[in-house]
């Protein structure tokens, strides 16, 4: 709390600043009601005076004397000095420069017993304000430039825009365009910082009236219209007025003599009622001048003589200077001549000493109309000569240039932040869109990944379904297979039957018997073979266990009876191996095969089987001790050319040796991956 | 002379095997039949020593027949008539209470033989039924004890099942074949005379296990 109500007295040393919301003044109002007569209540009315000084001036000042007493009372040198430059200000802006002066001494001796920033800065500004109302802007600058020093060290940036501010005024008056330029835009910015709106209509105004110095009405006018608008928000009266006046120079330069007129009465209006007596005396001038121009005599006289009174009511030197100039001018037509010439000699003097340009330029031009008038003519040129050294020195279009970048180059920098900020919103919508792009790319990969995943499920499906469908058709045709040769089987069986039936019968008949024991045999022999296919196709029979167990029971059914020993031995992991149909078919006929012929015609009397399983072939070696034969002769039997084909047609290969009295030995080697 | 009953519906192979036995002298056939409609009746009446049942037939197929003889005469030797010796039909057959099988291309040298060997008590088994007999008792784990297999049957019943002829397995165990034929009619005996094979047989039938 006392921090912000330390910070709320700044307005005022602003030469500016109160929050004139009523809100504001009833809060302050009620915490001063409380009478608790502590350093809140001194801070308050404080805060208050700074709230009325824009308003209503005698309150102000009733409020600030309220500071000086309590702050005295509790020995509050930093509140004190508060309520002594509000005093001063006060006392300055309603033309009381004794009373002024008179705070301003009690609070440069406060100063000096202080050591302390905050009142040396109150002091520091306060001097520059009282110098400035007092139109002395050469005294003033050096006091604001060490206000501005203060507040930098301190830091306190409110303080520093409104020095800058202030310093820009008095620059400005001064008619250094170009420094005054500088420090209002240095304010501008640091207002904008800080978002104060007060802050900010001032140094719209200040601009505004740069612009209007160096006759760049259009470019002024902006300026103005939008401090007149942040004023009216904050409802400051005093502001407006000064706006008003401002306004009304745009359209007096903009050749609107009718509006300008209206805004300076505007203007008029608002500084009568705020008992703004320089102020006033400022617009009557103005519009004596506004009147003057439109050939006005009578108007223009009634307020150059309110404008005169007033001033020299006010004690204001230099503006009386230049209103008695600016009168002999309108009447150095008159005899008086020598009167008139002192009374230019000596406005000049004054304009020089208090360094208002603008009031100097005039009377250059005042004295040179006069002595051309008076056929002085060496004179007149001289003035004239000066008037417009000075003029030119004050428009010339370099300074104007100058001006102009300035402001340009302040604009730019605040077009840089606005892009920085737009850069960084679209550096935040550029993530945005890269998040939304990867997004989008994750749900691509997610859309593809399911499209492959249905890829796989469908393509599995199908080899799946593929598969199961060739399962049923191997099923369905393993069932044809057992149906027919269950219905054929039967049918030759009993032809078999018959066959030995009618043998038994035959009652030695011999021809008889032979045929009918080939009948007897051949019809086994198609049983069997249709029994081996049969057994081939069964999916069933596909572990390679199931072909060798069949192998070994047909070796034991076919050699035992014949009294053929016989050994089987298995090298290698048999079990991994699985044989297609077709190579179960061939394998176990070529087997069958081969033991078929050594029981026929080897006369062995054991077999050696040995079932061999390497890296990259299947092995089947099967050998017996019987007579054997020449391998390398031909034979009429189909049994050696059904083996080799059979070898053949799954790819393995087939050897066979032998020779006469030397056993046989038969090889199948298929190759495995 | 032993009577002997025949079910088989190729009537080509009902009328050679019957004129095979009625050849022999040895045995009458008082009846052979197509279908087993009227298969109860039929084996009261008739009291056969021996019935050759085709396990393919329309109608009640071989199996239930064995199954349904079972119910009411546990002496009768009823040897299975098949085209097929790999045939799972063969094992459920032999489970329900079937003496022995003969495939049918050896009906004509082996038919009387093997009428003979089960008279006597005995019959031959092939090494795919012997391995669903392992397997059978390997896979259930109460059924697993419950054939009350004795060691040396269940020898026999592996070297049975690795492809041997029962010669082999008289070779190897130092016995006689017809020790191995005992032990192999006292195995098939096992599989269906003990109540609660049957129990375990009907589950599997009945796909309830």
């Amino acid at each position: 709390m006392r921090h912000i109500l330390l910070t709320a007295w700044f307005f005022l040393l602003l030469a500016s600043f109160a929050q004139a919301q009523s809100s504001v003044i009833d809060s302050l109002q009620k915490m001063i009601a409380r009478g608790k007569r502590d350093s809140t209540e001194a801070s308050a009315y404080i805060s208050l005076a700074n709230e009325f000084s824009r308003s209503d001036m005698a309150a102000a000042k009733r409020c600030s004397f309220s500071a000086v007493l309590l702050s005295r009372q509790l020995n509050l040198p930093v509140r004190l000095s508060a309520a002594y430059s509000n005093l001063a200000t006060l006392n300055a802006q309603t033309n009381q420069p004794d009373s002024a002066r008179y705070y301003l001494d009690l609070l440069k001796d406060l100063a000096n017993e202080y050591p302390i920033n905050r009142i040396r800065s109150n002091y520091n500004l306060t001097a520059g304000i009282f110098y400035r109302k007092q139109g002395n802007y050469k005294a003033s600058l050096p006091y604001m430039l060490e206000g501005l020093r203060l507040y930098i060290l301190e830091g306190n940036k409110l303080g520093m825009a409104g020095q800058d501010l202030n310093i820009g005024n008095d620059y400005l008056d001064m008619s250094e365009y170009r420094n005054a330029m500088i420090y209002h835009l240095k304010a501008l910015g640091l207002f904008e910082e800080l978002g104060n709106k007060r802050g900010l209509s001032f140094c719209y105004s200040a601009i505004g009236g740069d612009f209007i110095k160096l006759d760049q009405f259009s470019k002024a006018l902006p300026y103005i219209q939008k401090s007149l608008a942040l004023k009216d928000e904050l409802n400051d009266k005093k502001g407006k007025a000064d706006s008003y006046i401002s306004l009304g120079g745009i359209q007096e330069g903009l050749q609107h003599p009718e509006n300008a007129l209206a805004s300076y009465m505007e203007a008029l209006s608002i500084n009568k009622e705020l008992h703004l007596t320089i102020e006033e005396a400022k617009t009557d001038l103005k519009i004596a001048r506004l009147y003057e121009k439109r050939n006005d005599a009578n108007n223009a006289k009634a307020y150059f003589s309110g404008s005169k009174a007033l001033f020299l009511q006010l004690g204001d030197t230099a503006y009386l200077a230049a209103v008695t100039a600016e009168i002999a001018n309108r009447q150095n037509n008159l005899t008086r001549q020598e009167a008139t010439e002192k009374t230019f000699i000596s406005a000049l003097s004054t304009s020089i000493r208090m360094g208002d340009k603008n009031s100097e330029i005039n009377n250059y031009k005042y004295l040179s109309d006069f002595y051309a008038k008076n056929g002085q003519y060496d004179k007149a040129l001289v003035y004239n000569e000066k008037y417009h050294n000075e003029t030119d020195s004050l428009q010339n279009k370099e300074l104007q240039l100058q001006v102009r970048t300035l402001e340009q180059q302040y604009n730019l920098e605040k077009k840089e932040k606005e892009i920085s900020l737009l850069k960084k919103d679209r550096l935040l919508y550029q993530a945005n869109l890269q998040k939304q792009e990867i997004f989008r790319y994750g749900a691509l990969v997610f859309f593809l990944l399911l499209v492959a995943i249905g890829f796989l499920v469908m393509a599995r499906y199908r080899v799946v379904h593929k598969a199961r469908r060739l399962l049923e058709i191997e099923k369905i045709r393993n069932n044809i297979a057992r149906n027919l040769h269950d219905d054929i089987g039967s049918t030759l069986s009993s032809i078999n039957i018959l066959s030995k039936v009618a043998l038994q019968q035959a009652d030695g008949n011999i021809n008889v018997s032979r045929d009918l024991e080939k009948i007897k045999n051949r019809s086994f022999t198609i049983m069997e073979s249709m029994s081996d296919i049969v057994w081939a196709i069964n999916p069933d029979n596909d572990p390679l266990d199931k072909t060798l167990l069949k192998m070994r029971e047909f070796a034991g059914t076919i050699l035992e009876p014949a009294g053929i020993g016989f050994t089987f031995s298995e090298v290698g992991k048999l079990s991994d191996l699985k044989l297609g149909v077709e190579e179960r078919k061939n394998f176990y006929l070529i087997f069958k095969e081969a033991i078929n012929n050594t029981v026929k015609y080897s006369k062995a009397t054991s077999i050696d089987v040995v079932l061999h399983k390497t890296a990259h072939q299947f092995l089947l070696k099967i050998a017996d001790n019987g007579k054997g034969f020449d391998s390398r002769k031909q034979y009429s039997g189909n049994g050696l050319k059904n083996m080799q084909s059979r070898a053949s047609e799954m790819n393995a290969v087939f050897e066979i040796d032998s020779a006469p009295g030397a056993g046989t030995r038969v090889c199948v080697a298929l190759p495995i991956t | 002379m032993h009577t002997i009953l025949l079910y088989e519906d190729n009537s080509n192979l009902r009328e050679s095997v019957c004129s095979l036995l009625n050849l022999t002298e040895r045995y009458k056939v008082p009846g052979s039949f197509a279908d087993c409609s009227s298969l109860e009746s039929q084996v009261r009446d008739l009291a056969p020593d021996v019935i050759l049942m085709d396990i393919d037939m329309p109608g009640m197929n071989g199996i239930e027949a064995v199954k349904k003889i079972r119910t009411f005469n546990k002496e009768v030797q009823i040897i299975m008539l098949t085209v097929f010796d790999d045939n799972e039909h063969v094992f459920m057959a032999l489970y329900a209470g079937a003496n022995g099988y003969l495939l049918k291309k050896d009906i004509s040298d082996k038919l009387i033989d093997a009428i003979a060997e089960i008279l006597q008590g005995g019959a031959p088994m092939s090494s795919a039924i012997a391995r669903m007999v392992i397997n059978n008792m390997q896979q259930p784990q109460q059924a697993k004890d419950d054939y009350k297999l004795t060691n040396r049957e269940k020898e026999i019943l592996q070297l049975l099942s690795k492809g041997n002829s029962f010669k082999m397995i008289a070779a190897i165990l130092y016995i006689s074949i017809d020790t191995v034929r005992t032990h192999t009619k006292h195995i098939y005996d096992k599989l269906h005379v003990n109540s609660q094979i049957e129990a375990v047989g009907k589950a599997i039938n009945e796909k309830l296990v």
